[in-house]
């Protein structure tokens, strides 16, 4: 199969919302796209796009955003997930012999109270009478991992102050203040163990990428970044069949995309890392089941600072999901700062001389689902 | 020993979301336009040069953004119909006629309602509705700046 | 790109309510009886496309509930939503992560339990546009009435030649045990049916039905090795028009299914529908719809299709048959239905639609609608390599 690169990056600022409507934002991060790219909207070959439609408030999203994003009488489908699963159905759909593609996300998280929406999520007879919803989910899996790893909340304090001052500085984040400990430690409680800080920051965003086969990127773009790896799994729906201490589908993600990269050591061989982390504790997990630290350390590791900007092994210097999180969007815009890294376009935010970078996703509750993305630039 | 009949037990369930769509820039002009004149605006695409009706922000032939508002008369042609007899959970009260209707200065079709005739009989009203027809603007009195404050197109030739 | 086979279908039987089971125990039915028809089992598939249309179900993405069902705990899995579309653009996406190499089997699954939804209507209005058009009360019939009125308006099609589409597709269903609504209606019980949506009426709008549909997808390699008589895969194509009804140059003709059509041809090698395809099953929950997908594909001229259906071309034992399974209009579990048009495709030109066999078919087509009339699905099928 070909190799695919990314060619243009395009994103709407990210905010609270309520002022612009979600196929406006796609037209404009399409449009912002293109022009990056250098392509008008006859060069795509196809759009596939990402979204939930419960939170938007009308059924097939994708009516108004695929047009938007530039696919009228085009052909296209669309992922109703995080946009990094619609980037692994884009990459397959040109493996099968589609050019140029448009990937485009929307993130909708203003029009409805989101936990309302993320608790019809679970099924009427087990789950849902409980009142359960995807921070309070997170908050089970937060204290079941505590329990087993013995973190504190001042370590997961520790991920909520790295990401926010990341975002403070990032322009391409919705606007947000850096905190102390001290501020997360003493934050109104959410779902015990976490409290407000501890969750991710609904936004409104959409992001587009211009996708590209190996002979026509290296046309378009002066540095394209190679999808290299990716891989993409899912967990039971049944969290009392889980182990809620593992992020499984994201290890098995990492698995596959590994393998695809043929990384052996990801701590070595990686440079930047943007995981959309559901919660703090989230992050902390990751970097376990990212095979960037042995299970149960992953407290030691953002410690030690290794995670922050300056360390070895930079996580979310984008600031993350902690400072924007567009809801089905949120996975993409990992992707695209990725991009923007390994080409040193990330501004204030810049990791030095990046060559190989990961971005992951999980969805569902507990981080059920999971993508894991590589990507290199030659 | 005789088998019992089987038992399904239902549980109930309602999505009850309030939802807050923003009409976003395009819109809001629009219907300020309706809410406080009673005008209806279309908007030319500097490209192709098509008036668009219900207005958007851009073109999505020629991928461009739209803004020159364009004054559209309340008046135009039904092009296609449809009357309703059966009524839904939420869903106006049958019957009531759907149309696109072309209004004069304008490119596309605008979905909007048809009445201020019988509809009660469909063999009676489908000649009083039907495809061709003049129709003009019935506007609200009172008016809160969305699709409703006109109430329906009713067709010219009707008292 | 590779080339890829079908080596399993399966469907549970539709009907308006499944109080019998979950939608997670459906899906898992559906699952079965696709592994039961190829012989295979689940360890044997490398990755999953879920396809259902979220809110009839009454649950948010009851793809993350379903994953036990589908057996796809600790595999890739990826979620498909289109419209009506969504089951074929399903098979789509599962087509396409088998012949870009990604994985040699692929399954799609969808499920769909309209009957959760105390009212249907209700749930497609809300698809509709609420800045602009909601509060006009349109729903998906609105969809087939304007084209129905559009129809007759323009090519003169008639009451009577749509009541022949209804007559059709319900004696095919009679042949087809997995069909919901099996009634046998003449052409007097159409025209006299309550009317609906002027001017459609009852008998020619499909229900809402509860079920799954699953298709398995393999490389020719595995194949191979796996399914002595698979049915080939010649083409697909997908399209997306505007999502604004008032941009349609005429609600009369579909003419965006004819640009996806002329695609889908190019791929397939096909250049006299009529002639070179056996077996259309074509999406069509209003019996208008049939008039325009039998004129946009070019299987006839336009406003040419309901003389031909006078004439008898489309039966079963005319030039070309139309949803021998009975169709869109006799089964309708929205998001699974696009796939169901697809595994009676595969069943045709695999000889294995018992009852509702066209004799000797060997190329069939399938198609799905979407949206606002806005997208559209299509995947050809054949007994022999192309």
């Amino acid at each position: 199969m070909e190799r695919i690169g990314i060619v243009g990056v395009g994103m709407t600022p990210i905010s609270s919302g309520k002022k612009e409507v979600f196929y406006d934002a796609s037209f404009e991060a399409a449009r912002r796209a293109l022009a990056d790219a250098r392509l008008d909207r006859g060069d795509l070959d196809q759009v596939v796009a990402a979204g939930y439609d419960l939170a938007c408030g009308r059924t097939i999203t994708n009516m108004y955003t695929t047009p938007a994003a530039g696919g009228y009488l085009k052909d296209e489908t669309r992922i109703s997930d995080d946009g990094m699963f619609a980037l692994a159905q884009a990459w397959m759909r040109m493996g099968a012999g589609f050019a140029t593609t448009m990937c485009l996300a929307y993130g909708v998280s203003s029009e409805a109270p989101m936990p309302l929406v993320s608790n019809l999520m679970f099924e009427p007879l087990f789950h849902r009478p409980f009142g359960m919803h995807s921070g309070n989910t997170a908050a089970l899996q937060a204290s079941v991992y505590c329990a087993e790893s013995r973190t504190k909340p001042e370590d997961a304090a520790l991920v909520v102050v790295k990401n926010l001052r990341q975002g403070s500085k990032n322009p391409r984040s919705r606007r947000v203040k850096p905190v102390t400990a001290k501020q997360v430690e003493k934050s109104p409680m959410a779902a015990w163990p976490l409290r407000e800080l501890d969750l991710p920051n609904y936004s409104d965003g959409t992001v587009g990428l211009i996708l590209a086969p190996e002979h026509e990127a290296k046309r378009i773009s002066p540095c394209p970044v190679w999808i290299e790896g990716i891989g993409w799994s899912i967990d039971s729906y049944y969290l009392g069949e889980r182990n809620l201490a593992e992020l499984k589908s994201l290890s098995e993600a990492a698995r596959r995309a590994y393998l695809m990269a043929g990384i052996k050591d990801p701590a070595r061989e990686i440079q930047v890392f943007e995981v959309a982390e559901q919660s703090s504790y989230y992050e902390i997990m990751a970097y376990e089941a990212l095979g960037l630290i042995s299970p149960g350390g992953g407290a030691k590791l953002i410690r030690s600072g290794a995670t922050e900007i300056s360390g070895r092994i930079p996580v979310n210097p984008s600031g993350g999901a902690m400072a924007s999180d567009p809801v089905a969007a949120t996975g993409l815009f990992r992707v695209a700062e990725a991009v923007l890294q390994l080409q040193g376009r990330a501004g204030k935010v810049q990791v030095k001389g990046a060559q190989c970078a990961l971005a992951s996703v999980s969805s569902g509750p507990a981080g059920q689902a999971s993508c894991v993305v590589i990507l290199r630039r030659d | 020993m005789a088998e019992k009949k089987e038992e399904f037990i239902k549980v109930k369930a309602n999505w009850n979301i309030p939802f807050t769509h923003s009409a976003g820039k395009c819109a809001s002009h629009f219907f300020q336009e309706m809410r406080e004149k009673k005008r209806i605006l279309g908007i030319r695409c500097p490209k192709c040069q098509r008036v668009m009706l219900p207005p958007r922000s851009f073109c999505e032939r020629c991928f461009v953004a739209t803004t020159d508002w364009v004054p559209v008369k309340d008046e135009g042609v039904v092009e296609s119909v449809s009357i309703n007899y059966m009524e839904y959970t939420g869903m106006p009260k049958p019957p009531y006629a759907i149309a696109f209707i072309r209004l004069d200065g304008s490119d596309s079709n605008l979905m909007h309602f048809v009445g201020g005739v019988d509809l009660s009989d469909w063999k009676k009203a489908k000649d009083l509705v039907k495809i061709g027809t003049r129709v003009k603007a019935v506007w609200k009195e009172e008016r809160e700046g969305r699709m409703t404050d006109i109430m329906y197109f009713k067709p010219v030739s009707a008292k | 790109m590779r080339r890829v086979a079908i080596i399993g279908v399966g469907q549970t039987k539709f009907r308006t309510r499944r109080d019998d089971a979950t939608h997670e125990e459906l899906t898992f039915e559906g699952v079965s009886r696709t592994l039961e028809d190829a012989g295979l089992s689940i360890s044997q598939i490398d990755s999953f496309i879920y396809g259902t249309m979220d809110p009839f179900d009454g649950v948010n993405s009851p793809d993350k509930w379903c994953v036990g069902g589908a057996g796809a705990v600790g595999k890739p899995f990826i979620k498909i939503s289109t419209g009506g579309t969504t089951g074929l653009t399903a098979g789509i996406a599962a087509y396409h992560q088998v012949a870009s190499g990604a994985f040699d089997i692929s399954m799609a699954v969808c499920t769909q339990r309209v009957g959760v939804g105390d009212d249907a209507q209700s749930i497609l209005n809300t698809c509709v546009c609420p800045i602009y058009e909601r509060d006009a009360g349109a729903g998906a019939i609105s969809i087939g009435a304007h084209q129905a009125s559009r129809h007759m308006f323009k090519y003169g099609s008639t009451d009577y030649q749509r009541a022949l589409i209804s007559v059709d597709a319900h004696k095919n269903a009679l042949n087809n045990p997995n069909a919901h609504i099996q009634v046998d209606v003449n052409p007097e019980d159409v025209l006299n049916s309550r009317m609906i949506e002027w001017p459609l009426r009852l008998l020619e709008c499909c229900p809402r039905s509860d079920g799954a549909c699953a298709v398995i997808f393999a490389s020719e390699e595995a194949a191979k090795k796996l399914c002595p008589h698979p049915a080939w895969v010649w083409g697909e194509a997908s399209i997306l028009d505007s999502y604004w009804w008032g941009e349609r140059p005429d609600l009369a003709d579909w003419d965006v299914l004819s640009l996806a059509g002329r695609r889908l041809f190019k791929m397939a090698g096909i250049s006299n529908p009529l002639k070179e395809i056996d077996v259309a099953e074509l999406y069509a929950p209003f019996t208008s719809q049939i008039l325009l997908e039998l004129e946009a594909l070019g299987f006839c001229g336009h406003g040419e299709a309901g003389p031909l259906i006078e004439k008898g071309v489309f039966k079963m034992d005319g030039e070309m048959a139309v949803t021998p399974s009975g169709g869109v209009l006799c089964t309708n579990p929205i998001g699974a239905t696009g796939l169901v048009r697809l595994t009676e495709a595969v069943l045709q030109v695999t000889g294995k639609a018992g009852q509702h066999q066209v004799p000797g078919a060997e190329v069939a087509l399938a198609h799905a609608w979407g949206g606002t009339m806005q997208l559209h699905a299509l995947m050809i099928v054949g007994k022999h390599k192309r």
